[in-house]
C-alpha cells in the first residue's frame, strides 16, 4: 500500500537517523567536500549561459592541489532511478577543467573554488510540449573534483551534481536565487573571534527570497507554490546541533580549544529547492 | 485443593419434613462448563447420581448428619466437601465446582488432517495463538513463527510466506479481503484474538477458491459465539486494553462484541520526551472494535454477520529536517482506518447439497502528510463471495464458486516519485514531485470451480481445479489451473501434492499512469508443493507428530523499476524450499521444532540472479511450554535466522540542489546482515475463582538482550555505515479476567 510505503520510508530514516550517533556528521567538515554549486542563474532559456561557483572544503587536506572538470547532458532521469552520469547521452558535452580552488589554512580550507560557465543548447526545448517547456527540463551539470596522493594523503574524487532548469518562460517569471542577508550570531552580529559559549545561529533573507512560482500538473492545470527555504550550515570546528533548518536557529558548541594554526569557518548555504542557492562564509582567526 | 460452595443453600418449607433430597449441578471451575457423565458420591450414605446434560444431578434418600460431596472426573482435580445436613431440610440445591487439572490446551499446528479441501492449508486454532511464547497472544504474529514462513523485518505488518515479498500475500476476515491485518508496525492483530476461531495460512500451491495472491493467503476466520451463558473477559498490558463480551442473543441468535483501545503512544511519549528534535504529538494509537451475530433463520439457513473496524492513528514533528533527507521535516501525520460489515449466509439445498453466500462491504480511509506531500485515498469496498457445494456421489464434490472484488476509490496525492532499488532508497528530495486527484472504479471478478474426486479408493483424493480471473485495471482475464492431491497411506501417515498458477495484479501504484506504467501486466507465479504428515503416537495421548514439505515457486513478469518506464514486467524469480515440523507431547511438556531450508532469488534482464530481499537459507524455530503445578506455565521460544541479504553501497553522489547524497549500488543484495538470533519467554499464572479466572503472564522478548542487526544506517555521503539494531529485551506484563 502506497500510504504505508511512504510512512516506513520515513520511519525508516527516522530511525536511520536516530541510529547514526556514531557516523560522521553532516555538518562536520573534514574531508575533500563539496557543500554548494551556486549557479548565477538558476533557470535560464534555450542558447543562455550560467555561471557556476562551486564551493569546496578539504580540512583535513592540509592544502593539497585540487583539481576540477565538468561535463553536461540532459537529465537521464534521476528522480525515476537513471544513474547520476551523461554516459551514453546523446546531449552530453565536456565542459572546462583545470584548478579546482586555493584552500589554505587562511580561508580555513574552504572557500569558492573557480567558477565556469554551462550553455543550454538551443534545441533543449524543441522536442518538448507546451507545458514541458513551461515546467522545465533539466540540463545537468556533473562536477567532479580530484585530489591526487599528496602529503600521505591517498588520491581522492568526488562526483556532484546541479540542476540548471531550461525553460521558455518570460525572464521576470524566472527563478532567482534567495539572498542571504547575513548570519545571525546570538540575535546580533559575529565577531571577528569565535564564539567562547553555546551559539544561536540562524539565517537571514531578503524577503524577495522566497517566490512564488507556477508549474502545470499532471492534468494541464496550472498550480502556483510558494518557496520554503532550506539553510545548511557546516563548521570546521565544535558541534552544531543540526545541520539544516528552515527558519529556527541551530545551536554551535565550540570546541574546548580552538585550533590555533588555521582559521575556523562557519558555512551557511541556502537552498530554494528550486536550484536557487546562495552561501556564506564567516571566517575566524 | 480447596474447595467451596458458592452458591448459598436453598431451604424449602423450613422445618415442615426430616427427609433431605440433595440436588444441584456440577460445573468446571472459572469457566462454569457444565460437566455431563460425572459421578457425584455423597458419604457415608455412599448413594451416588450420575450428572445429566448440563451438569444436573439429584440424590434420593433420607440425609442428616455429616456428609461429604465426593466427585472423582479424570482430567480434573478431585473434589471432596463436607457439611452437615440438618434434619428439618427438605431440599438442599448444590453448585458443585471441579477445577480442572490444566486450563491451557496448547496444541501446534494441524497439518492436512481430515477432510481438508485445500492441501496447501495449515490452520493455527485459537489455543495455538493465544498461549505461543513470543508472540503475546497474537494470531498473526504467531503465524510469522511457522516453518515455510520468512522472518519478516521488524515492526513489519507483513507474513512474508515462502519466499514470496510482502505484497505477494492478501489477507482476509471471513473471507473477505482487508487492507491491513496488522496494527501500526505490526504491534497486534486488528482482532480481539479471543473473538477469532482460527488463522488459516494458504501458502504455494493453495486451492482455486482463492486467487490474486503469487504468495498466498492469510485468512482470519471469526469464531461462533458460546451461548451456554453470557460470557467475558477484560485485560490490561504494558501497549494496550481491552475487552469481550459474548452470548445469547433473543431466542435463536448469539452475539460476540469485542474492542481494544492502545496506549502505547503515551508510553512511548514518555520515552522520547528528551528526544531532541523530535515531538511524538499523538500516538500512535490504534482501536479496533469486533461484533458478531450469528443466527439460525431456518433450519436451513444459518445466518451470520460480522463487523470489524479499525483505526491506527499516528502523529510527529520533526523539530529540524532529517539529517540524511533534508525533504522529511516538519509535521508527519498518518491514519489508516476501515470498516467491513460481512453478512454471510449458509443454505442446505439437500443433505447433498450446500451453498454459501457472503459480502464484504466496507470503506478505508488512509491519509499520510507530511511535510508539504500527502496521500489521501477513501474508497468504498464491496466483495463478493458464493460457493455451490455439491456431493453427486460417494467418490465426488463439486464446488462452483465466484469471488469478486468492486472498488470506488477517490485519491489525492502529492508526492515526489521515490526510487528505491536493491533495498536502498533515494533520498526523497530527489524525487520529482507530482500531483494526482481523481476518482477511479475497480473491479476483479473471479470464479473457480473444483473437484474432490475419490477414483480408486477412499484414501486416495484428487482436487483438479481452475480459477479465472478478470482485472479491470489492466483488461486482463487470466484462466489459472490448479490441482492437489491427497493419499492416506495409513492411519498415521498421509501425503500431499499441490501445484498451480497464480496471477496476482498489480498495485494501483504500479498501475497509476503518473506513479507508474499503466500497461503493466499482472504478474504469475507458478507452485508446486509435496508433503508428507506423520503421526507417531498411534493411540496414545502422548509422542512424535511431524511433517515435511518441499516446494518450488517460478516467477514470471515479475513488476521491476525502470527508469523509462517506472514499472516493467521485467523480473523473474524462483524459490525453492523445504520445511519440516517435529512436535512431541508428553503429558505436561509440550514442544516443536521447526526448520525450513530455502533459496528464493531474483533476477531480471542483464543481471545475473541474485538473492531475493528476504532469502533466509536456515529458519529454525524451538518453542516448548512446561506446566508446573498450581496453574504455572512457562514457555519460551528460541529463533535462528540466517541474516537478511544487503546491496552494498560502491559510493556516492553529491546533489548540490539538495544537500543529499545518492547511494551507487553494488550487486544487488551480495552482501548479508549476521544471523537473528531471539530468546523468548513467557511465564503464564492462571487463578481459578469459582465463577472466574484471572490470569496474569509475563512475556520477555529477546530475554538476552542480543543486538540483533536488522539493518544499515549510513553516514551522510555512504561512506561509512552502522548496523541498526532490533528490540532490546522488551519485558510486556499482562493481566486477563474472564468469566
Amino acid at each position: 500500500m502506497r500510504s504505508f510505503s511512504l510512512l516506513l520510508v520515513c520511519l525508516t530514516s527516522f530511525l536511520g537517523g536516530c541510529g547514526s550517533d556514531d557516523l560522521p556528521k553532516t555538518q562536520d567538515l573534514a574531508s575533500l567536500r563539496v557543500l554548494a554549486l551556486t549557479a548565477d542563474l538558476p533557470e535560464i532559456g534555450p542558447g543562455e549561459t550560467a555561471t557556476i561557483t562551486p564551493l569546496l572544503s578539504d580540512v583535513n587536506g592540509i592544502g593539497r592541489p585540487l583539481q576540477y572538470s565538468v561535463e553536461t547532458c540532459e537529465d537521464p532521469g534521476i528522480p525515476t532511478g537513471a544513474s547520476v552520469s551523461c554516459e551514453g547521452s546523446s546531449s552530453r558535452t565536456t565542459g572546462s577543467s583545470g584548478t579546482a580552488a586555493t584552500l589554505t589554512a587562511a580561508n580555513a580550507f574552504t572557500a569558492d573554488g573557480t567558477s565556469f560557465s554551462v550553455t543550454a543548447p538551443s534545441s533543449f526545448l524543441s522536442s518538448k510540449s507546451a507545458v514541458e517547456r513551461y515546467n522545465g527540463a533539466i540540463l545537468l551539470v556533473l562536477y567532479r573534483v580530484s585530489a591526487s596522493s599528496f602529503g600521505g594523503l591517498p588520491a581522492e574524487s568526488i562526483l556532484s551534481f546541479r540542476r540548471i532548469l531550461v525553460t521558455d518562460r518570460a525572464s521576470a517569471l524566472r527563478n532567482k536565487n534567495p539572498v542571504l542577508s547575513k548570519v545571525i550570531q546570538n540575535g546580533g552580529s559575529f565577531e571577528a573571534v569565535p564564539p567562547t559559549g553555546k551559539t544561536e545561529v540562524v539565517a537571514e533573507y531578503s524577503s524577495s527570497s522566497t517566490e512564488t512560482y507556477s508549474l502545470y500538473d499532471t492534468s494541464g492545470a496550472l498550480q502556483s507554490a510558494k518557496e520554503e527555504i532550506l539553510t545548511s550550515y557546516f563548521i570546521t570546528d565544535g558541534e552544531l546541533d543540526f545541520p539544516r533548518a528552515t527558519s529556527r536557529p541551530v545551536t554551535w558548541t565550540p570546541p574546548q580549544a580552538w585550533p590555533g594554526q588555521r582559521a575556523k569557518a562557519l558555512v551557511t548555504v541556502g537552498r530554494d529547492g528550486r536550484g536557487g542557492e546562495t552561501h556564506l562564509i564567516t571566517r575566524f582567526n | 485443593m480447596r474447595f467451596s460452595i458458592l452458591l448459598g443453600f436453598a431451604f424449602l418449607s423450613p422445618g415442615a419434613v426430616a427427609e433431605v433430597n440433595p440436588y444441584g449441578v456440577l460445573l468446571e471451575k472459572g469457566t462454569r462448563a457444565p460437566i455431563a457423565g460425572a459421578n457425584v458420591f455423597l458419604l457415608p450414605s455412599g448413594k451416588k447420581a450420575l450428572t445429566g446434560k448440563g451438569g444436573h444431578f439429584r440424590i434420593e434418600g433420607d440425609f442428616i448428619g455429616p456428609m461429604e460431596w465426593i466427585v472423582s472426573v479424570t482430567g480434573y482435580g478431585k473434589l471432596k466437601v463436607t457439611e452437615q445436613l440438618e434434619s428439618g431440610t427438605e431440599i438442599v440445591d448444590r453448585t458443585l465446582y471441579l477445577e480442572r487439572e490444566s486450563y491451557t490446551a496448547y496444541e501446534t499446528t494441524i497439518y492436512g488432517k481430515g477432510n481438508q479441501r485445500d492441501g496447501a492449508l495449515r490452520k493455527l486454532r485459537r489455543s495455538d495463538f493465544l498461549t505461543a511464547p513470543g508472540s503475546g497472544g497474537d494470531p498473526v504474529k504467531a503465524v510469522q513463527d511457522l516453518p515455510g514462513i520468512n522472518r519478516p523485518a521488524p515492526f513489519s505488518a507483513q507474513v512474508l510466506l515462502q519466499g514470496s515479498g510482502p505484497s505477494d500475500t492478501r489477507y482476509s476476515i471471513d473471507g473477505h479481503e482487508v487492507p491491513l491485518i496488522f496494527h501500526f508496525g505490526g504491534l497486534s492483530t486488528v482482532l480481539f484474538p479471543e473473538a477469532l476461531d482460527r488463522v488459516d495460512v494458504f501458502s504455494a500451491g493453495y486451492g482455486p477458491e482463492r486467487g490474486r495472491a503469487g504468495g498466498g493467503h492469510i485468512s482470519l476466520w471469526t469464531k461462533s459465539p458460546e451461548t451456554d451463558r453470557t460470557h467475558g473477559l477484560a485485560f490490561v498490558d504494558t501497549f494496550n486494553a481491552g475487552g469481550l463480551v459474548e452470548g445469547k442473543a433473543g431466542e435463536k441468535g448469539k452475539f460476540l462484541l469485542s474492542g481494544r483501545q492502545s496506549y502505547i503512544g503515551s508510553v512511548l511519549r514518555a520515552v522520547l520526551k528528551d528526544q531532541d528534535g523530535f515531538d511524538l504529538t499523538v500516538a500512535p494509537t490504534y482501536s479496533d472494535l469486533t461484533g458478531i451475530y450469528e443466527t439460525k433463520l431456518t433450519e436451513r439457513d444459518d445466518f451470520r454477520v460480522t463487523g470489524v473496524f479499525s483505526r491506527d492513528r499516528l502523529e510527529f514533528l520533526l523539530k529540524q529536517p532529517l539529517d540524511t533527507d533534508p525533504a522529511i521535516r516538519g509535521s508527519f501525520e498518518n491514519e489508516t482506518a476501515y470498516f467491513r460489515l460481512i453478512p454471510q449466509l449458509e443454505h442446505r439445498h439437500s443433505d447433498a447439497t450446500v451453498s454459501r453466500w457472503s459480502l464484504g462491504m466496507g470503506r478505508d480511509w488512509i491519509s499520510v502528510d507530511f511535510s508539504d506531500n500527502y496521500f489521501k485515498l477513501k474508497t468504498w469496498q464491496l466483495s463478493t463471495r458464493g460457493e455451490v457445494e455439491h456431493r453427486s456421489s460417494e467418490t465426488w464434490k463439486s464446488y462452483l464458486g465466484m469471488d469478486h472484488r468492486a472498488t470506488h476509490a477517490d485519491v489525492q496525492i502529492l508526492a515526489p516519485i521515490f526510487y528505491e532499488e536493491g533495498g536502498i532508497a533515494n533520498p526523497f528530495s530527489l524525487g520529482s514531485k507530482r500531483t494526482v486527484s481523481l476518482s477511479d472504479d475497480s473491479v476483479q471478478l473471479g470464479f473457480y470451480g473444483k473437484g474432490e474426486w475419490k477414483p480408486f479408493s477412499p484414501d486416495l483424493t484428487l482436487m483438479p481445479g481452475a480459477r479465472v480471473d478478470w482485472f479491470q485495471r489492466t483488461k486482463e482475464a487470466i484462466p489459472v489451473p490448479r490441482i492437489a492431491a491427497r493419499w492416506e497411506a495409513s492411519e498415521s501417515t498421509s501425503y500431499r501434492a499441490a501445484s498451480g498458477i497464480y496471477a496476482q495484479p498489480p498495485t494501483e501504484a504500479q498501475s497509476d499512469p503518473t506513479f507508474g506504467n499503466p500497461r503493466i501486466r499482472s504478474p504469475l507465479a507458478y507452485h508446486a508443493v509435496l508433503g508428507v504428515d506423520r503421526d507417531f503416537r498411534g493411540n496414545a495421548s502422548s509422542g512424535w507428530v511431524a511433517n515435511l514439505d518441499g516446494f518450488y515457486k517460478f516467477l514470471d513478469r515479475q513488476v521491476v523499476r525502470s527508469v523509462t518506464e517506472n514499472y516493467r514486467n521485467d523480473g523473474k524469480g524462483r524459490v525453492i524450499g523445504a520445511y519440516t515440523q517435529v512436535r512431541y507431547e508428553d503429558g505436561r511438556w509440550k514442544s516443536a521444532l521447526a526448520y525450513t531450508l530455502s533459496r528464493s532469488t531474483r533476477w531480471r534482464p542483464g543481471q545475473k540472479e541474485y538473492p531475493f530481499e528476504y532469502d533466509q537459507t536456515h529458519l529454525l524455530g524451538l518453542k516448548g511450554s512446561v506446566e508446573f503445578g498450581r496453574h504455572w506455565t512457562l514457555s519460551s521460544r528460541i529463533r535462528y535466522a540466517t541474516g537478511n541479504p544487503v546491496t552494498p553501497v560502491t559510493g556516492s553522489v553529491y546533489d548540490a540542489d539538495n544537500d543529499v547524497y545518492v547511494p551507487t549500488r553494488g550487486d544487488f543484495f551480495s552482501d548479508r546482515l549476521p544471523p537473528f538470533f531471539q530468546t523468548d519467554v513467557r511465564i503464564d499464572r492462571r487463578f481459578i475463582f469459582d465463577r472466574w479466572i484471572l490470569s496474569a503472564y509475563l512475556d520477555i522478548q529477546n530475554l538476552t538482550n542480543r543486538r540483533n542487526p536488522e539493518g544499515l544506517a549510513y553516514s551522510y555521503d555512504y561512506r561509512n555505515q552502522t548496523r541498526v539494531s532490533g528490540l532490546p529485551v522488551l519485558p510486556t506484563f499482562g493481566l486477563k479476567g474472564e468469566f
